[in-house]
């Protein structure tokens, strides 16, 4: 894998938005996001599932927004790193994912602040059907001397079936005083009073699962520019789940 | 005519025993009021009724003209024509007001509205309710005021068109305004002959709409039933008239363990609850 990931660099102050399909291959991404650059990196697999590894620098005053709906079948396993190393260096990471039949699909995101005033963000949500496997499985790391830094972690995921087996393992390593962080990690099934207030209403037990799961993952496509690509997104949601 | 019958209904919550056999016939185009102290079982017989599974049937039966409520899944019995205002509406992040709604109509449709006649259902039914009609596109009840909610449970009643409707404390949170809003639609609901089952503490709401009986639980029985006098004695005195004119002791609910210590009368009976 290593020998053809694939490198992105924008230079200083640039302003770049960038789709990236993994139904078509994926072999990794390096990407390096230059000083005041701003990059909303769109990532989508509708198709079958790849394994990857993202390794992403994010330089002073830069801004790293990336979001990733992965409805793909099958296994895989994504490590995505993304490193704060300037001052100032902002980065966002967003995922909705969906693991059905028998999909084992694993997560690893890191957050490494390394610098001051640093800001971090990782929302990472999941549905889990059928017997299929989901893990996520979150880092967020200050490390010494980056004062004032700021990161948070989320992680929600919904066990729809009896079958299906998830796991939210979130970490916050934290070497210095003046920062705030948080985490939160949220592993169940869908709530029994949402699903017996939908089916009071007439809406059948499946049905009512189904509405739910689609207003969980679909808010995910607010977060892609390109209007085709949110049609897109909300069909494939309706018809996955 | 449509005949809604709960007969000698014990019911369960976390195997504790809430309803002690409740006996109870409502009819269409009749209007029953349920009143009762707090914690005394009513919610606890509409949820029942509605198929709640957090509320345990140990014995008794729930008829819908003759036909076994008991074996219906909670959707059937929304089908069958039974409708529950709820005293707490969840609030479900994500699922679209407006697409719950049709999904709602269109579940008990043999061919579905078309997409021109449902906005247009919609549109009219908002305005009725005196609602902005951008809240269909918010999500479920999130963030919605507490009158809000209220208003929103009408509106389902109201494009759901139940049999019989089960309203609890459906006036809770109104403002003066909502309150005429909800108890008009109610009356024109009335008029199409559906049956109420209208949960309140307040005369105020009784006053604004047609009633035919009044019944006031008590102890998870029913320990009280009459006309709308029960209402106007229990909105000026309370409840303590039971207990000195029919000898019925008037169970407190369990103080929370935090606030044990008030008075040697409620640990007793707390202790006694608790068995
Ligand atoms: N979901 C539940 N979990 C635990 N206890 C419950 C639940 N629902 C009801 N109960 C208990 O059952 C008893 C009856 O409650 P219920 O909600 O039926 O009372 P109510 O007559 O509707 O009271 P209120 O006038 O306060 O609404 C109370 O002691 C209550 O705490
Ligand atoms: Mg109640």
């Amino acid at each position: 894998m290593a020998n053809n990931i694939r490198k992105i660099i924008l230079a200083d102050c640039q302003k770049q938005e960038l789709i990236v399909d993994f139904s078509e291959g994926f072999d990794g991404l390096e990407i390096n996001v230059g000083k005041g650059a701003n990059l909303a990196l769109n990532l989508i697999n509708f198709g079958e599932s790849r394994n990857g590894k993202i390794v992403v620098k994010v330089e002073e005053n830069a801004e790293l927004f990336a979001t990733m709906a992965d409805f793909s079948n099958g296994n895989s396993r994504l490590d995505v790193a993304i490193n704060l190393v300037g001052s100032n260096a902002r980065g966002t990471w967003r995922l909705s994912t969906l693991a059905s039949n028998q999909d084992d699909k694993k997560y690893a995101v890191h957050f490494h602040h390394l610098a001051q005033s640093t800001y971090g963000l990782m929302d990472n949500y999941g549905v889990a059907r059928n017997s299929s496997r989901l893990a996520f499985s979150g880092a967020n790391e200050i490390a010494r001397g980056a004062k004032k830094s700021k990161t948070k972690q989320n992680a929600k995921i919904i066990v729809f079936d009896e079958g299906a087996v998830a796991k939210a393992d979130p970490r916050l390593n934290i070497d210095e005083n003046e920062v705030e962080a948080s985490h939160a990690a949220v592993v169940g099934k869908l709530s029994d009073d949402h699903l017996f207030y939908l089916m009071s209403r007439g809406l059948n037990l499946n049905q009512a699962k189904k509405l739910i799961t689609y207003g969980y993952l679909l808010p995910i496509a607010n977060y892609f520019h390109d209007e085709a690509m949110k049609e897109k997104i909300a069909k494939i949601i309706e018809e996955r789940v | 005519m449509d005949v809604l019958k709960i007969v000698d209904l014990h019911v369960n919550v976390e195997d504790k025993e809430i309803l002690k056999g409740v006996s109870l016939t409502a009819r269409s185009g009749e209007t029953v009021a349920l009143l009762g102290p707090n914690g005394h079982g009513k919610s606890t017989l509409l949820q029942a009724i509605m198929g709640n599974p957090r509320y345990r049937i140990t014995s008794g039966q729930i008829l819908l003209n003759d036909q076994d409520v008991l074996t219906m899944s909670v959707d059937e019995r929304s089908k069958a024509g039974l409708f529950l205002g709820m005293q707490y509406p969840s609030e479900v992040s994500g699922v679209v007001n407006a697409d719950f709604l049709r999904a709602s109509i269109n579940a008990r449709r043999a061919k579905p509205l078309s997409l021109f006649q449902f906005y247009r259902l919609l549109d009219s039914t908002y305005k009725k309710m005196g609602i902005p009609f951008e809240m269909a596109n918010r999500s479920l009840n999130v963030g919605f005021s507490g009158g809000e909610k209220k208003r929103n449970e009408i509106l389902q009643m109201i494009l759901l068109e139940p049999r019989f409707a089960l309203l609890d404390e459906i006036d809770s949170g109104l403002d003066i305004d909502a309150m005429t809003i909800v108890a008009s639609a109610i009356r024109e609901e009335q008029e199409k002959g559906r049956g109420f089952l209208v949960v309140s503490h307040y005369a105020r709401l009784y006053n604004m709409i047609n009633l035919n009986r009044t019944i006031v639980m008590v102890n998870g029985k029913i320990a009280v039933e009459g006309g709308p006098e029960i209402i106007q004695k229990i909105d000026t005195k309370g409840y303590e008239w039971i207990k000195t004119e029919l000898g019925i002791d008037i169970e407190k609910e369990e103080p929370a363990m935090s606030a044990v210590s008030i008075g040697v009368c409620a640990t007793k009976e707390a202790i006694r609850d608790g068995k």
